[in-house]
């Protein structure tokens, strides 16, 4: 049931006219503040961020932080996964409440708590000398491993879901062709689940990544002052130094960045799709 | 009791006649005054002992916010959207606004008819509100029996008070500190001989984990045990040490500085503002804040009714200023700019 | 054998991802002045500090009220859209339905910083009004994906036979297709309330001297810890396990109700 162009106007016009105001301009406005002063055109704030150390540290961290934690993501998250697909439907769906249940509280207050328990004084920390198993107090708040420990315990349920979508995917079909010409489970998962199923899970990788990139709560709470990232760089020249420019050249380097991920993600699901549709699956 | 009536009773009277005086209508009631603070426990002794009763004599309501930042006070008067009507400003900050015209004037004859304020308290675009110290606080339990650090080189000294400490998160007194721990001695501070003192910083970044960036964090770490010592505002401490927590300053080696009250340029309510700073250097109720948060300011009249035992604790008495040194604002305000962005690359890579 | 390893493993990390859960509740329960755990004595202390501290209830209301503003307008303005992305024919269509996701996918401090620039010029900083819009702008993208996945779904035989019974366009879709809707709306509103009642960084650089429960939480955090955060957050779960429970009955109600009737896609 096709719609008249006019309706079809009436009915964007309202959400094109917010997005429009609210998001491409104010966005368009923050990437001209990197080549323009205002006045006229300028490189300055590039060159500016591109001779301070503190930048390019800071971006070279946030991008090692994401890998990382993309990485520890996957690794712990594909096996979950994997025990979850074998499981029976209804069980699958309590397990999959179980692993969403930390997604309906607030960031916030997810990071929040392991300030609790990471402490000198802490739950953690508490535990470990009770048990005789450390004298000293192992700093393990305001360091790089609290600041990763946050954003996995964030970011895992999203990588656990993207890889169970796919090895469903792949075991629908494939495991009981593979099984029934003779392959252990063993084969079957390292022949035919494993490969196959890995294109996907680097989807999630990726949206984790791309989520990573732009994490300011965790870095702020439980990290040092060598832990902070981008976001919170970016921060700090909004409303400590008042750099606007700067802080304007640093968000466009993190609206690229996030870009060129999404395109590398667009890839990746095209191809998975050309795949179960031409080849394969049928 | 008594006297909280009196006060109440001379305030009232106080208000009333500075309201006459002002011309401001009864109705003007539903007004209210957003005074920007730095925030924790302070803030709310300031409710209880200013805001409230001002309230209750003026019927002009006050809404504290916090904590106090100077770019924040760049960016509203620059935008015209100016949200506060008074703020707590530090010394050099007063210079850095005046100078870039953020303040507004203040009118000493609605806060100060009868001339009672020194002098020294009555700059043209502000009032100094609190003189205060920053000085060290420490653990009394992480250190053995009677072993407490005494001087900033003791803060700096980890192998005789190990465990980890922290900072203000801001170039201001800690590069004083580093000094005085580098042996420089007091008098010689001024002009900050800033190579050197972020060598002494240096050696010390690596024992210090979180640097705080407001009063009521560096309570928070040390009473939590996340460090041993950290740099502290005086008054800060002395209310949990009289709870029993194992926590004590010294005034050795502290930073006595200044903090005013201002009026941002384009505030809504300055007039109200100004009311409101009249009640502030009421006697009575200061000797009743001073008594809760030891930072006397210059209040007339109020040093009479302080118990003199309570006077030595204060950062201005003569024995604790004695071991202290004075925080040159002007200084500051000339260099904080050059000296932040050092603070900021130091401190952030 | 492989089973019950990835079984154990699964239960540990289960357990890592619910760890903050464990500890919240016991710690919100506490009788003392500071965080401890397990607590000393039990009560309520802090869930009472909460509803009699005045800058508390101001915070959530400021919230609620921001929240719903938020979803009403953005489920207005996304169905809306997701009715012409679905069914007009156009060549833009691409780019808009990225466009109308794309606040989700963004790095929030972008948005947050370009955002407080335009703000600042427009003197919106701090305008309750002001920050309700972007919130709306942040909570459409979870309406034009749900809204428009179910439309998709959506068997159009019976709202082409209402249409040849006679109704107008617009009276065939209200009676047809907007009770299949109803149910992926209400969840994507939920999803909608519960993206602008949880945002912080957006609303952290715009809000101004408005205090939003999230921001208050943060400004508490870098203040003092003292148990009242934990309450709120225990409560606040509570909340929001209720409100995404009933979306989720709501919406597994409907696809039972509707699979009986669905045609497969040709």
């Amino acid at each position: 049931m096709r719609i008249r162009w006019t309706k079809t106007l009436l009915l964007l016009a309202p959400a094109t006219a917010l997005a429009a105001i609210l998001f491409v301009y104010p966005v368009f406005g923050v990437l001209t503040l990197t080549v323009h002063d205002g006045t006229s055109f300028t490189a300055e704030p590039v060159r500016q961020i591109y001779a301070s150390q503190l930048a390019i540290i800071v971006l070279q961290r946030t991008f090692v932080t994401a890998a990382t934690v993309t990485l520890i993501c996957l690794v712990m998250g594909y096996p979950m996964a994997y025990f979850m697909a074998g499981l029976t439907p209804r069980r699958r769906v309590m397990a999959t409440y179980l692993i969403l249940l930390p997604f309906w509280i607030s960031i916030l207050i997810r990071t929040y708590t392991w300030i609790i328990l990471l402490g000198r004084e802490g739950i953690l920390n508490k535990t470990l000398s009770s048990l005789g198993l450390t004298g000293e107090p192992i700093q393990l708040l305001y360091t790089p491993v609290a600041v990763h420990v946050g954003m996995v315990q964030i970011l895992l349920p999203i990588v656990v879901l993207t890889c169970l979508t796919s090895i469903l995917d792949v075991e629908r079909d494939l495991v009981k062709a593979a099984r029934s010409l003779g392959a252990t489970p063993r084969q079957a998962f390292w022949k035919v689940v494993f490969p196959l199923s890995v294109s996907g899970a680097a989807t999630g990788g990726i949206i984790c990544f791309i989520l990573c990139l732009g994490f300011y709560v965790t870095p702020t709470l439980l990290g040092g002052r060598t832990s902070i990232l981008i976001a919170n760089l970016i921060d700090l020249q909004v409303h400590k130094t008042l750099k606007w420019d700067l802080a304007a050249v640093m968000a466009s380097a993190l609206l690229l960045a996030t870009f060129a991920c999404l395109l590398i993600y667009w890839g990746l699901t095209r191809k998975r799709s050309e795949f179960a549709t031409g080849g394969l699956a049928r | 009791m008594t006297k909280m009536t009196r006060r109440a009773f001379g305030v009232g009277a106080g208000a009333t006649a500075a309201s006459l005086a002002a011309g401001a209508p009864a109705f003007a009631q539903e007004t209210t005054i957003v005074v920007n603070g730095s925030g924790g426990a302070l803030a709310t002794m300031i409710t209880k002992i200013f805001e409230e009763p001002f309230t209750k004599e003026t019927g002009i309501k006050v809404k504290p916010t916090a904590p106090v930042s100077l770019p924040k006070l760049k960016a509203m008067v620059e935008s015209g959207n100016v949200e506060w009507d008074l703020t707590e400003l530090n010394g050099d900050d007063v210079v850095t606004a005046t100078k870039a015209g953020w303040l507004m004037p203040i009118d000493y004859a609605i806060i100060d008819p009868d001339n009672k304020l020194p002098p020294i308290a009555k700059q043209p675009t502000a009032m100094v509100r609190a003189s205060y110290s920053t000085v060290m606080a420490f653990r009394t339990d992480k250190f053995g029996k009677g072993k407490a650090p005494q001087s900033w080189a003791d803060f700096w000294d980890v192998k005789a008070f190990p465990g980890p400490r922290s900072l203000e998160n801001s170039p201001k007194g800690n590069l004083e500190f580093a000094l005085l721990a580098d042996g420089v001695s007091p008098d010689k501070l001024y002009p900050i001989d800033v190579e050197r003192a972020f060598k002494k910083l240096d050696q010390l970044k690596k024992h210090i984990p979180v640097w705080w960036t407001n009063g009521a964090q560096h309570v928070q770490l040390l009473i939590d045990g996340e460090v041993s010592m950290t740099s502290c505002w005086n008054g800060r401490i002395t209310p949990l040490k009289n709870e029993g927590k194992p926590v004590d300053i010294t005034f050795k080696g502290g930073a006595l500085m200044l903090s005013y009250l201002g009026i941002p340029k384009g505030a809504r309510h300055p007039k109200e503002a100004m009311r409101f700073m009249k009640f502030r250097m009421d006697p009575a109720a200061s000797a009743a804040f001073v008594k809760q948060v030891p930072y006397p300011g210059f209040v007339p009249g109020m040093m009479e009714l302080l118990d003199p035992a309570f006077a030595a604790t204060l950062p201005t008495s003569p024995e604790n200023a004695a071991v202290q040194f004075e925080f040159n604002s002007a200084w500051w305000a000339d260099n904080i700019d050059a000296v932040t962005t050092r603070w900021n690359e130091w401190l952030l890579i | 054998m492989t089973r019950i390893v990835l079984a154990i493993y699964f239960a540990i990390v289960t357990g890592f991802l619910l760890l903050p859960l464990i500890f919240l509740v016991p710690i919100s329960l506490t009788d003392s002045q500071f965080l401890e755990f397990p607590p000393k004595s039990l009560s309520l202390r802090w869930y009472r500090e909460f509803f009699t501290d005045q800058s508390w209830l101001d915070a959530t209301l400021v919230s609620l009220k921001i929240g719903i503003g938020a979803t009403i307008l953005s489920l207005l303005l996304g169905t809306l859209a997701s009715i012409a992305l679905v069914r007009a024919d156009f060549r833009a269509k691409g780019v808009l339905t990225a466009l109308f996701i794309a606040p989700l996918i963004i790095p929030s401090v972008v948005l947050a910083l370009a955002l407080y620039i335009i703000f600042l010029r427009w003197r919106l900083v701090s305008n309750i009004y002001a920050l309700t819009l972007a919130h709306a702008l942040i909570a459409m993208p979870y309406v034009v994906m749900i809204v428009s996945g179910s439309l998709r779904r959506f068997d159009m035989t019976i709202e082409r036979a209402a249409r040849i019974l006679g109704a107008s366009p617009v009276r065939a879709f209200v009676h047809t297709a907007l009770p299949f809707l109803t149910p992926a709306m209400f969840a994507s509103s939920i999803l909608a309330f519960f993206a602008s009642f949880d945002e912080l960084i957006i609303t952290l650089f715009i809000s101004g001297g408005l205090q939003t429960l999230p921001v208050r939480i943060w400004n508490d955090l870098s203040l003092k810890l003292d148990p009242t955060v934990p309450a709120v957050a225990v409560m606040l779960t509570l909340v929001s396990i209720v409100g995404m429970s009933i979306g989720e009955v709501i919406r597994r109600r409907n696809e039972l109700r509707y699979q009986t009737h669905s045609v497969p896609e040709a």
